[in-house]
């Protein structure tokens, strides 16, 4: 396949869309999640009326504004079962399917509790708790659970599963005299009373009015009018937190974070304390994190992490630092960060400010100014490093970062809780999977090959891992871990180590279907090997496109291109096949297809041509198609460690509804399952 | 340096942090709607739907930008969000769909190099999205797997079966 003519093939197809008109669209979207915002809260309330009138629910109550609605676990748009509040009922003891080699044939099977148990009604009912939905992360009411949590950790006899909602940023409440002179008098008039309390806010206004882009050209224009508009610090973010026992009743559960810290990029916590490691804003306004631990989710103890990078770079780059792992083991933890760049348009020089779009390349930026309805750009420059006054290597390293040829390094940092912090330089890593694991004895990294540190300072290597591997997923098994890797061939393939990384073997799971992998939620995620493991071994559904009919001239070309690969010509008048053939060319097939421009039906030996269609009637037919059917179903199963070093493997339902991604948390015997759109208990062996 | 330099020096720096902070979505979105919008409506196949869907996209990214917002490519999060959204979309659609009522869509993308469009047409979203990701988009297989959310050997094995299908359609006379 060639792939410039792909290449060249994308790129016209893709002129020829109209991406419609960028201001418009970007005044759009302010108006549009404040829309958001303000149906997630009265659809609370709707739900909670739909669902008392429905079906005469009992345990229904409203907490405020801005508190999610707690009632009984139960997707109302798929029942009119009441729920129950009966004990949780052992459904689905699906046998086990695999186990290692050591293995008892009679190792106890997980047994998965469905929530709430109903008499009769659909699968999807039946499991009930949160209800698929991709508009929002929090489902406030209509489940009372969260289908994209951002913490999922055990907590003290149950579980907590906490997201974050975002919190408007104050506006001041007037601002200075020769600030407000920047602005047009038909955008002060709107605030004749003063600033409404938030910026969101007084972006509606502006954009019902028709003023949003002149504002915000004032405040690209003026950095000391953005400095005012945006000077009240934003504030940190809060957590809609819920705590449960049996996956079906959700209790909000307060979830404070301590003042330095904005949000939560990672969690861990063996029940009793929780260690978190989160976002910090420093007084000079840059970003930096913090580890912060708890035993009430109130009164904090805060850790800042001294960040540092490898390299100075300009200012027309922004540099970050992204957590990548998060593990913490007893006392101690770890943390490894990536470093990467952004250019940011607005340092650029000002002659190229407006209409510019600018590419990091090997040699500095390229700017280029394309014309609407011009093939390439009018005006293409480039601003090397040298007169950036950026060295070289940096600027290599910036345009291979850029580029995504390059892996990004790392920075590992270290301590005790409450304890001096050590940083380390880690391993580059392309990915932005979890890198370091907890054990019982300390850490395990997945680094050139395996190593293992008690401290989180010195590594030691235990084992070696093919440099092309990935690592997908992990699982505690006893003391020590289940890793799940990728080879270069595609194929999952499951190491034993143990608490210190050593080999211990290959596990082999031959009972799934082709194409499974564990499901890891990456970002900071991952940060301990838990003895459970959700899998999906889920594959695309077979493309069901309907046949490309075109018509012209007392014919009939029908193309099918789904699962019979063939086609038919059909005299209309008479009804008769007067040409058939594969799609796929073969040496012997009586007749040919001829696309482009146009279709022609030619015989394969003479080249008469028998029916021959127009460029109009064959677009004419690509446009009446529908698009392909496709889909994509998942195919979930648990992996859970047994008593004696056994793998035991698990089928689990599926919903038919959304699907997000997987969490599987435990506490003593029992693991909380979230599939996304349902959280179900599953009692571990 | 004196001491009002140095503050004035501070405060500049301060300054100009605040800004690009402030105005990063935007910058964002002016330097990635155009290509975000062609690159879904190549993969959906579909233009209106890409439109929508980039727009659905972008409007969660703003919603969750303090977090997008600080991934090493926001612009890989809004192509797999408005790839999910637009899935999504079809599937409700067509369990909404009353009988064989057709579903409504926009007209196809006109075809530039027709053959290879149509060829395109045919592959599964799935497909289509990876081809999009590494052909359009440019992004690396790396950068592909962590936009999709899928794992590197799956971009692979996409891409190969991808660009298999495709040289067998093309072949095709």
């Amino acid at each position: 396949m060639n792939d410039d003519r792909i290449r060249r093939g994308l790129a016209a197809a893709a002129d020829e869309i109209e991406p419609g008109d960028a201001a418009e669209v970007r005044a759009s979207l302010t108006a549009r999640v404040r829309r958001r915002r303000l149906l997630a809260r009265g659809g609370a309330l709707a739900v909670v009326v739909a669902l008392v009138a429905a079906i005469g629910i009992v345990a229904v109550s409203i907490i405020g504004d801005d508190e999610p609605a707690t009632l009984v676990g139960v997707d109302p748009t798929t029942t009119t079962a009441p729920p129950t509040t009966a004990p949780p009922t052992t459904v689905a003891d699906v046998p086990v399917t695999v186990v290692d080699d050591s293995s008892d044939s009679d190792s106890p099977v997980v047994s998965i509790v469905e929530q709430p148990a109903t008499a009769s009604g659909p699968a999807s009912a039946e499991r009930g708790s949160a209800t698929g939905g991709s508009e929002s992360q929090v489902l406030a009411g209509s489940g009372s659970s969260i289908v994209y949590p951002e913490i999922a950790v055990p907590w003290r006899d149950g579980f907590l599963v906490a997201a974050s909602r975002a919190v408007a940023q104050p506006l001041p409440n007037e601002l200075p005299e020769d600030i407000r002179e920047l602005f047009p008098q038909e955008v002060l008039d709107l605030f004749p009373d003063g600033l409404p309390p938030t910026i969101s806010e007084a972006q509606q206004i502006l954009s019902d009015a028709g003023l949003l882009d002149e504002v915000t050209e004032v405040l690209a224009a003026h950095p000391e009018a953005n400095e005012a508009v945006y000077s009240q610090s934003a504030p940190p973010s809060e957590y809609d937190a819920r705590f449960t026992i049996d996956g079906n009743d959700w209790e909000p559960i307060d979830l404070v974070l301590p003042e330095s810290i904005t949000w939560l990029a990672g969690a861990q916590s063996d029940g009793e304390r929780l260690v978190a490691l989160g976002s910090t804003t420093t007084d000079d306004g840059t970003e930096s994190y913090a580890v912060a631990s708890t035993s009430d989710l109130v009164l904090w103890d805060v850790q800042p992490i001294p960040l540092s990078g490898r390299a100075d770079y300009p200012d027309i780059f922004l540099q970050f630092r992204s957590p990548i792992s998060f593990a913490v083991s007893g006392d101690r933890w770890v943390a490894q960060f990536t470093e990467h760049v952004q250019l940011d348009p607005s340092r650029l020089p000002p002659q190229f400010a407006d209409g510019y779009s600018p590419y990091v390349v090997a040699e500095g930026i390229r700017l280029e100014r394309w014309i609407a309805g011009v093939d390439a750009p009018e005006t293409v420059t480039t601003i090397t490093w040298s007169e950036l006054d950026i060295a070289e290597d940096v600027g290599a390293a910036i345009a291979a970062s850029w580029q995504g040829g390059a892996p990004l390094p790392t920075q590992l940092y270290s301590a005790a809780i409450g304890g001096d912090v050590v940083s380390s330089e880690g391993p580059a890593t392309y990915g932005s999977e979890a890198q370091v694991l907890a054990t019982p004895a300390g850490f395990v990294g997945f680094f050139d090959g395996v190593r293992f540190s008690a401290d989180g300072v010195e590594w030691q290597l235990q084992s070696d891992l093919d440099e092309q591997s990935r690592i997908l997923g992990s699982m505690g098994m006893g003391d020590g871990i289940v890793l799940f890797t990728v080879d270069r061939s595609g194929a999952v393939v499951g190491h034993r180590l143990d608490d210190q990384g050593r080999d211990l073997g290959a596990v082999e799971v031959s009972a799934l279907p082709d194409g499974w992998a564990p499901l890891t939620m990456g970002f900071a995620g991952g940060g301990t090997a838990d003895r459970v493991v959700l899998v999906d071994a889920g594959q695309d559904q077979e493309m069901t496109a309907e046949p490309l009919q075109v018509v012209e001239d007392g014919f009939t070309l029908t193309v099918n291109t789904s699962s019979q690969q063939d086609w038919t010509l059909i005299e209309d008048l008479t009804g008769t096949v007067v040409a058939a053939g594969p799609f796929a060319a073969s040496d012997d097939q009586e007749f040919m297809l001829d696309f482009g421009p146009g279709i022609r039906v030619t015989n394969a030996s003479s080249g008469e041509v028998v029916a021959e269609f127009s460029d109009e009637a064959y677009n004419a037919a690509l446009r009446a198609l529908s698009p392909p059917s496709y889909g994509y179903r998942p195919d979930l199963w648990l992996f859970a460690a047994g008593d004696d070093g056994a793998l035991i493997v698990e089928d689990l339902p599926e919903d038919s509804g959304e699907f997000y991604g997987g969490w599987a948390i435990v506490n003593g015997d029992r693991a909380l399952v979230g599939t996304g759109d349902s959280w179900f208990i599953v009692n571990l062996p | 340096m004196t001491g009002d330099e140095a503050g004035e020096e501070t405060s500049t720096a301060q300054m100009s942090m605040v800004a690009a902070s402030a105005l990063r979505f935007d910058d964002f979105f002016v330097a990635n709607q155009q290509e975000m919008v062609r690159a879904l409506a190549l993969a959906l196949g579909d233009a209106e739907l890409g439109r929508d869907a980039a727009s659905e996209g972008f409007c969660r990214a703003l919603e969750r930008w303090k977090k997008v917002g600080r991934y090493e490519k926001p612009a890989g999060w809004v192509y797999r969000a408005g790839l999910n959204w637009a899935t999504s979309r079809r599937r409700k659609k067509r369990r909404e769909a009353v009988g064989d009522v057709p579903e409504q869509s926009s007209p196809a993308i006109a075809p530039s190099d027709q053959e290879l469009v149509r060829c395109l047409r045919q592959l599964s979203i799935a497909h289509r999205s990876v081809i999009v990701s590494r052909y359009y988009l440019d992004w690396s297989e790396a950068q592909t797997a962590a936009a999709l959310d899928i794992p590197q050997g799956t971009v692979k094995s996409r891409l190969s079966r991808a660009l298999e299908q495709l040289a067998t359609m093309l072949e095709t006379p």
